[in-house]
């Protein structure tokens, strides 16, 4: 059951390598959101009921629910339905994204053999998770994908943390979310005065600030 | 008791500011705070060691860097109090500056004092967050685009290096916990693999937040956008605290027999890094953005003392301590120019000796600091780091050290002349510097004059602490 939900984790990631509607990277946020929280309760007999009820709270309310429903609120109040004009073409988003999904299994075998104590499967999909958000932060143009992408990452850095099997101490725990919330927070904040300041929340319009060496 | 008063003021102090809504409050709690960090440092390096609850530590390893907080801080109050004064800032804003820097301090504090690799990450992260209005405080076009760069770059660089502790997590299974000492202490039983193979992304990561190349985007913009009381702090020590975490890790590096790999880390970065400044400062139109790259510059030596060890070690953290300084009061000066002059344009700007002789006094002091020019600390750092690469038989990188250093004290020196000779515009000439405008910078400078004559033996011993 694990396998299938850590593939399907995966699946969302590639399906948005594919796709340019925000409407879709916003469900791939939350269904990853919801995989991570069905993962936290296969490992309910391991934590203690404390850190199953952050990790339960992180991952249901925060990353399903919280994080999808503010990026939500932006997308309609900018009106940007979708990633127009990426710096790479469709097609090789496609090709791209589907070598590094591939790859993510290579990882897992390569994993497999260095150190058996870590979920392998889960590492090479995590793995792959992290490139393909990178990829996405580094060539789409709209700010808000940027969030999106950095968004996913921080879903990948959760699968991974899973896959180790690496528990941080709950006050960590605690400041992580406490920064990543306020962080998502701040870059809404910003994007929203972007989306006032520029007619389109493009990365192409901020270039005021260059140097000629 | 001490370390817990420090973490907890700033927490407590910022909410009654909503409701009181006074400005002179919100000044005294500034005021309150810098002296009460300076307080906590004089009484760590009086009585040694303090510990709170495992996870915050004040002890020899870490007290130069709350020293320069401490030190920089009671610099960048007065600053910001003309700051305040001069660009004439609403209620709201002069409560979110307060409010920005309490918590800044904070996070930069927290970081410092924590004991574990975890926490520093968050602190490390909140230093961001605090600092964001700052960069956006003017409000301009150019101060939006700044502050999104700035926050998104250093999140995605802070992602990378959470990425890296984690693999340091799994280098640790079984063994111990991200404590820095049992870290140390453990680091020959600490899986290999798992542990190099976390390096390259803590570098990065944290890297990108301590505004070395090729990670220092961020930087210029940052610096030259935010006041110029926060550009102080930013340079002289948001990029020292990053430094910290940093060096921390590396540390354990050292401490597992992997040095030479860590090092190489290191030396690329700082050389990179030395590379940029050289280029970017020779074309710099902005003396703002010129200082921004020159923190790059400093930070890249930092870099290639650390990596190449011995009597380097020393010298990189006594160019950190010079540098801190040095760039605090060319910042806070820099803001003075810039009110006197109403522009940052290197080109819109002489006369500086004519228009105001002690702000022209402290650029061109603080420009001889800077630059390395004897007898001021950085000229020791610089020469102990060129000695030891000689020491190291390494001539092909002493002669690329050399270059890079000599091209950037030309673009520097071709700035700062050219600003400081001439003659003044007459608006420039209009008002007197008020001792606040100059007093702590100049103490600064003195500070600095005072460690490059005869660097007192308890302030030898906290510098050697650092690296011990």
């Amino acid at each position: 059951m694990s396998q299938f939900l850590t593939i399907l984790f995966g699946v969302g990631i590639l399906y948005l390598a594919l796709t340019s509607r925000m409407r879709t990277y916003i469900q791939v946020i939350a269904l990853q959101g919801f995989i991570l929280f069905l993962l936290i309760v296969r490992d309910i007999g391991h934590i203690d009921w404390f850190t199953f009820f952050f990790l339960a709270f992180e991952t249901l309310a925060f990353k399903t629910i919280i994080v999808p429903a503010m990026l939500w609120r932006v997308v309609t109040r900018t009106h940007v339905a979708r990633e127009a004009d990426p710096h790479i073409p469709q097609f090789g988003s496609i090709v791209i994204g589907t070598v590094v999904f591939l790859s993510g299994f290579a990882v897992t075998d390569w994993v497999s053999r260095i150190d058996p104590s870590v979920d392998a499967l889960a590492f090479g999909i995590a793995v792959s998770t992290l490139i393909i958000a990178f990829f996405i932060i580094l060539t789409r143009k709209k700010l808000i994908t940027q969030v999106m992408g950095y968004m996913l990452m921080q879903n990948a850095v959760s699968l991974l943390m899973s896959s180790m099997a690496i528990e941080l101490p709950l006050l960590v725990n605690l400041g992580v979310l406490l920064d990543i919330f306020t962080l998502l927070f701040l870059f809404l904040l910003f994007l929203g005065k972007l989306h006032s300041t520029y007619e389109e929340t493009s990365r192409e319009k901020l270039t005021s600030l260059r140097d000629q060496p | 008791m001490i370390i817990a008063m420090l973490l907890l003021f700033p927490l407590l102090a910022a909410v009654p500011l909503f409701t009181l809504r006074s400005r002179r409050a919100e000044r005294s709690v500034l005021l309150i705070h810098a002296l009460l960090t300076a307080g906590a440092v004089i009484y760590w390096w009086l009585t040694g060691t303090e510990d709170l609850i495992g996870y915050f530590r004040a002890d020899r390893a870490n007290l130069l860097f709350l020293a320069l907080i401490a030190g920089v801080y009671c610099a960048v109050v007065p600053a910001s109090y003309r700051y305040l004064e001069r660009e004439k800032v609403s209620e709201l804003w002069h409560r979110i500056y307060v409010v920005s820097m309490l918590l800044f301090v904070f996070s930069m504090t927290g970081a410092i004092l924590s004991t574990n690799l975890g926490l520093f990450w968050v602190f490390i992260e909140a230093t961001t967050l605090a600092s964001a209005p700052f960069i956006y405080f003017e409000r301009r076009q150019s101060s939006l685009e700044a502050t999104w760069k700035y926050v998104f770059i250093c999140s995605v660089g802070i992602a990378i290096a959470f990425i890296g502790i984690l693999f340091l997590a799994l280098a640790a299974k079984g063994v111990c916990d991200l404590f820095y000492d049992d870290l140390i202490r453990n680091a020959p039983s600490l899986g290999r693999f798992w542990l190099l193979f976390s390096f390259p992304f803590i570098v990065v990561g944290l890297g990108t937040k301590a505004g070395v190349a090729p990670m220092h985007s961020w930087l210029p913009d940052a610096h030259s956008e935010a006041p110029s009381p926060v550009s102080a702090f930013l340079s002289g020590m948001l990029l020292n605290t990053a430094f910290y975490g940093l060096y921390r890790v590396f540390q354990v590096l050292e401490a597992a027999g992997l040095r030479h790999e860590a090092a190489l880390f290191f030396l690329i970065c700082g050389f990179a890094s030395l590379l940029i400044g050289a280029v970017y400062i020779s074309g710099a139109t902005n003396y703002k953005r010129l200082l921004a790259y020159s923190s790059i510059e400093n930070m890249g030596i930092i870099f290639i003392g650390v990596a190449l060890g011995g009597a380097a070690l020393f010298a990189a953290f006594l160019h950190l301590t010079a540098h801190a300084f040095a760039k605090s009061s060319l910042f806070i000066t820099a803001g003075n120019i810039a009110h006197r002059f109403g522009t940052k344009e290197i080109a819109g700007v002489s006369g500086l000796r004519e228009a105001d002789r002690s702000t022209g006094a402290l650029w061109g002091l603080g420009f001889a600091a800077i630059a390395g020019l004897p007898p001021f600390p950085i000229f020791i750092s610089e020469f102990l780091i060129a000695r030891e690469l000689v020491t190291q038989g390494r001539f092909g990188l002493l002669a690329a050290f050399l270059i890079l250093v000599t091209l950037v004290l030309y673009g520097m020196a071709r700035a700062a002349f050219r600003m400081y000779l001439g003659a003044a515009p007459a608006a420039a000439k209009a008002g007197r510097s008020r001792p606040i405008d100059w007093l702590p910078q100049a103490l600064l400078l003195i500070l600095l004059l005072l460690l490059g004559v005869a660097l007192p033996e308890p302030l030898r011993l906290i510098i050697a602490a650092v690296g011990s």
